[in-house]
């Protein structure tokens, strides 16, 4: 019995994390979608939802104007989600440099707020963005090149993780995100990502359908209806988005597990997306969220069945994963020691952890 | 070391993200959905 949920645990754990991957390469390679880029420039509508984003919002509305996209082509709306701490009275000052301010008095939630900004858009491409992160210049034309592809329905840009070096972060969580964007541009080139990076995102206008007003992950629920109607949902990685790594594996925790939430959110609200005649990339969305939904409990399996498993590769296992787990509970302990793990905040955030 | 020790300690804490994700879902934590959506998470 031990044994066989040992090795069924085993498989799976494996699979998630290293099986599936490689078999994305393989795949990708075999199956390979050509991404043909043309430059042009149609209207764009850019929407950024902002809640409390007073520390950020200057940065980011001179960042929108250092775009380089025609004027007239472009429409900035700043979507407010009725701010408390002074954020409307900084992006008041920038309607005169011609971005739209959506206002709202109340507190509504990050989907009602991009459904009002979307209701007053005018572009043929909507393009969304967080306040937090910095746009490289060249992002738009990036995005945009990519729906001269009439089987686009959407594109997401790179998400750049900076240390405090300003380099791209490379342990920790910095780590993680750049394993996540390698399983993101394989899928792409075999046919669609399964969510975007909420940072950098664009879509057709006629395929945005509003959201749930409750909805938590507006980056995955867009892309998922775009690819559930036919159309690719892919990544580009030369438009770029920067943010600062958090400094903290708890940061990171927090925002995960509100990303976690949100995935059994959409399998309510989804359903079909575990139907394999209805949903194009079944198979990754089974292998690459689904498998990380379940990956916990196989994990703690895999440890519980080895204890009654104590002779010959097992016993091998038995230490290796001891070993891991105490690792981490160093790690656990020299976070704890770091001035960020309790004191840090994202920027501009509502400063309420998931 | 340190980035070993505190990548071990990442991926026990995104796994752990998993179970707590379900937990505040079947709890049905809507306050905290709405006040998480504008922690300007991108993933």
């Amino acid at each position: 019995m031990a044994e066989t949920v040992f090795w069924i645990s085993f498989s799976l754990v494996s699979y998630v994390y290293l099986g599936y991957p490689l078999l994305l390469l393989v795949w990708s390679f075999l199956g390979r979608n050509a991404e043909v880029k043309v430059y042009s420039e149609p209207r764009v509508s850019l929407v950024i939802a902002a809640y409390n984003e007073r520390e950020n919002i200057v940065s980011k509305m001179d960042n929108c104007l250092e775009l380089d996209y025609p004027r007239e082509k472009l429409q900035v709306i700043l979507s407010l989600d009725g701010p408390t701490d002074g954020t409307d009275a900084l992006a008041w000052k920038y309607a005169s440099c011609g971005i739209e301010i959506v206002w709202s008095p109340v507190h509504r939630g990050k989907a009602a707020t991009l459904n009002a900004a979307v209701a007053e858009t005018r572009g043929e491409i909507l393009v969304f963005a967080d306040a937090r992160q910095r746009l490289d210049p060249g992002a738009l034309r990036e995005l945009v090149a990519n729906f001269h592809d009439p089987s686009v329905g959407g594109v997401s840009g790179e998400l750049i993780l900076c240390d405090e070096t300003g380099k791209e972060a490379a342990s920790g969580a910095g780590l993680y995100w750049r394993y996540e964007k390698l399983l993101r541009s394989r899928e792409s080139r075999i046919h669609s990502l399964l969510g975007v990076t909420g940072a950098l995102y664009a879509v057709r206008r006629e395929l945005f359908q509003a959201l749930p007003h409750d909805t938590i992950l507006d980056d995955m629920m867009i892309p998922l209806r775009i690819v559930l109607d036919g159309k690719r949902v892919i990544f580009d990685p030369a438009a770029r988005a920067y943010d600062r790594v958090a400094p903290a594996p708890e940061v990171e925790y927090r925002r995960k597990v509100r990303t976690l939430m949100g995935n059994y959110q959409l399998l309510a609200r989804m359903p079909e997306l575990l139907h394999p005649s209805r949903n194009p990339v079944w198979f990754q969305f089974l292998s690459h969220k689904v498998g990380r939904l379940v990956v916990p409990y196989f994990l703690m399996a895999l440890f519980v069945s080895n204890l009654f498993l104590l002779r010959g590769i097992y016993l091998v296992s038995l230490l290796l994963q001891t070993a891991w787990y105490l690792s981490a509970l160093a790690g656990y302990a020299i976070s704890r020691g770091s001035p960020e793990a309790d004191g840090y905040q994202t920027p501009g955030s509502s400063k309420e952890a998931a | 070391m340190r980035k070993i020790l505190v990548t071990a300690y990442t991926f026990v804490l995104m796994n752990w993200a998993a179970v707590a994700g379900l937990y505040h879902f079947a709890r049905g934590s809507e306050n905290l959905w709405v006040k998480a959506t504008h922690q300007g998470d991108h993933r």
